[in-house]
């Protein structure tokens, strides 16, 4: 899949523009604050219906304006496919409306979007992945496998409610208020959807580690091996262990504590990922420059894997990369771009040592005007 | 600022606090009721007070009924030696519309939930003790919701009946839809379909 162009109208800095795309490799140049990662975003927005920034998607409409919007024309396996987001309301009514549509019809619900086009965002606050909590890393693996697979985000939504009335049942039993038998079924139902949780995420990082540490190689520079391994909570202590039955055993084991503190002590929600070089943990220890280029690994790797599951090649939506790559890396990163049918970068100029990688490519001004290579590097 | 008249300014907030109604809903049909003559709203507010007059819970199951034993439980010709559980009334009636199921049936009125402040001494379950002790019950069927509250209440139950005494107690299968072809199932519902697989016997 595709992006073939993009309008905006009214979103953040945005008060109307119109991009062109071309398939393969596609690069935005545009100063500081000309609003290229906008254009990342309202693609990632179309995508998933949600803001990478977080938050409500209202606040990416344009300063004192009622409404905005963001349309993207896509090739989806040869076929066109539109989608567009208006955030707020034209008649200046309703102003937390959001209207998604799908070639030209309004969808009820964002779930009929989500899936139809798989796009993978490497920008600034994908670092956390790597230096930031176990949450960080959790979220990351919910999102991948969530993209994929809805019967993962089924899972997952049902062990969130069996945690928090378990969790509840802690705190009254903490209390003295309630007797144990009534904790009985909430630990049956947390046990139940939590096993497919833990499986889910042991084969998805079980065929994301060769991917990043491939992608990771071609990446680095030197012999740097990165490693990715999941942490669960909850493991069974030999190959042969049914997860169910240590779950069980986990919990009981940790009764007490958990009555204590209020809250279930074991359990995917206590998940966390290892990110190693050279026996070297990289959550911890890692330099910026590792910890950015295992970010990027992952990202990449997750592109793969989702290609593999899904049989869709994501579109890829790297922010701001090249600055922050060495010559040899930067090169390495756009060579990527061969693998996969569109990669769109963004750069503020772009570096003279990399005019022949990106001699092919489709160069953009952040206003959708055509841009050279040559007048930025002579203008650097 | 302009506001309505007291009559229908109450009007318009009594139906405000109708489930699915906002201030919007609640004035057009208030303005509604206003403009369609007074026979009309006399025969809705009647039967809005009926229902409190004369409808009242079955004293054995907790079904809504006109009489003190409602409509399945005075029937001769039910199966007494088998007991559905079923979240609320609305649940009950599905069953019945489905006419595949001839047992008795028992209100819960609602499921646990400890978030929301909702134990086993919030349903009708020493009730439902009761009932499985005075029938002679060869199967219990639950059939609450296939949430994580009413499978957890499921479950609940199940321990309960089966530390009493030899029951079977059964849930209701969940999967796919009839007729459908698989690939058109979503992928939630084959999954959990896959997982609930029944032996097959020759």
């Amino acid at each position: 899949m595709y992006l073939q162009s993009l309008t905006l109208e009214n979103f953040r800095c945005y008060e109307r523009a119109e991009l062109e795309f071309r398939p393969g490799l596609n690069v935005i140049l545009g100063p500081n604050a000309s609003g290229k990662t906008t254009l990342l975003e309202a693609i990632y927005l179309l995508a998933t219906t949600t803001t990478p920034r977080g938050g409500r998607t209202r606040t990416a409409v344009r300063h004192g304006q009622p409404w905005g919007r963001v349309s993207g024309r896509f090739a989806v396996q040869g076929r066109e496919l539109t989608l567009r987001a208006t955030l707020g309301d034209p008649s200046g009514e309703r102003s937390s409306a959001r209207t998604l549509e799908v070639d030209g019809r309004e969808v009820a619900s964002a779930r009929e979007i989500i899936g139809r086009i798989q796009a993978i965002l490497f920008w600034v606050g994908e670092l956390d992945v790597v230096k930031g909590a176990p949450a960080d890393r959790r979220r990351f693996l919910n999102a991948a496998l969530g993209q994929m697979s809805a019967r993962y985000l089924d899972d997952l939504q049902r062990y969130r409610r069996a945690l928090r009335q378990r969790n509840e049942v802690l705190k009254s039993l903490g209390r003295r208020e309630s007797d144990g038998h009534v904790l009985g079924p909430w630990t049956h139902a947390l046990v139940e959807s939590g096993v497919p949780v833990t499986l889910d995420r042991a084969a998805y990082l079980a065929a994301l580690a060769p991917e990043a540490a491939a992608l990771h190689q071609r990446l680095g520079v030197g012999a740097e091996q990165l490693v990715v391994r999941y942490e669960p909570s909850v493991e069974p202590a030999d190959a042969d262990g049914e997860l169910a039955d240590e779950f069980y055993r986990r919990l009981e084991e940790t009764h007490r504590g958990e009555v204590d503190r209020g809250s279930t002590q074991v359990g995917p929600h206590r998940d966390d990922m290892l990110l190693e070089i050279d026996g070297v943990d990289l959550r911890r220890f890692g330099s910026q420059g590792q910890q950015r280029t295992a970010a990027l690994a992952l990202k990449l790797a997750q592109a793969r894997v989702a290609l593999a599951r899904t049989e869709q090649q994501p579109i890829l939506l790297l922010d701001d990369c090249l600055s922050e790559l060495d010559p040899d890396r930067g090169a390495a990163m756009l060579d990527l771009s061969r693998d996969h049918e569109q990669m769109i970068v963004t750069s503020a100029c772009c570096p003279e040592h990399l005019a022949d990688r990106v001699a092919d490519a489709h160069l953009i001004g952040t206003g959708g005007e055509p841009a050279s290579c040559g007048g930025c590097a002579t203008e650097a | 600022m302009l506001s309505y008249a007291g009559p229908i300014r109450e009007l318009i907030e009594q139906l405000e606090r109708l489930p699915g109604i906002g201030p919007k809903s609640a004035q057009r049909l208030a303005f509604h009721i206003l403009s369609s003559g007074p026979a009309r709203a006399h025969a809705l507010a009647d039967a809005i007070a009926a229902v409190h007059e004369r409808i009242r819970r079955c004293e054995r199951c907790g079904n809504w009924s006109e009489h003190a034993v409602c409509e399945v439980c005075s029937d001769d010709r039910r199966d007494r030696s088998v007991l559905c559980v079923v979240a609320d009334a609305k649940d009950l009636m599905a069953l019945e519309r489905a006419g595949e199921f001839s047992g008795l049936y028992h209100v819960l009125d609602g499921v646990l939930s400890p978030v929301e402040g909702i134990g086993p001494g919030g349903l009708r379950i020493s009730e439902l003790l009761e009932r499985v002790d005075e029938l002679e019950l060869r199967e219990v069927v639950l059939a609450t919701p296939p949430t994580v509250e009413g499978d957890a209440t499921a479950q609940f139950l199940s321990d309960l009946l089966h530390e009493r005494g030899p029951v079977r107690v059964t849930r209701l299968a969940l999967g796919l839809p009839v007729g459908a072809d698989l690939d058109y199932a979503d992928q939630v519902t084959v999954a959990r379909a896959m997982r609930g697989r029944t032996e097959m016997t020759d």
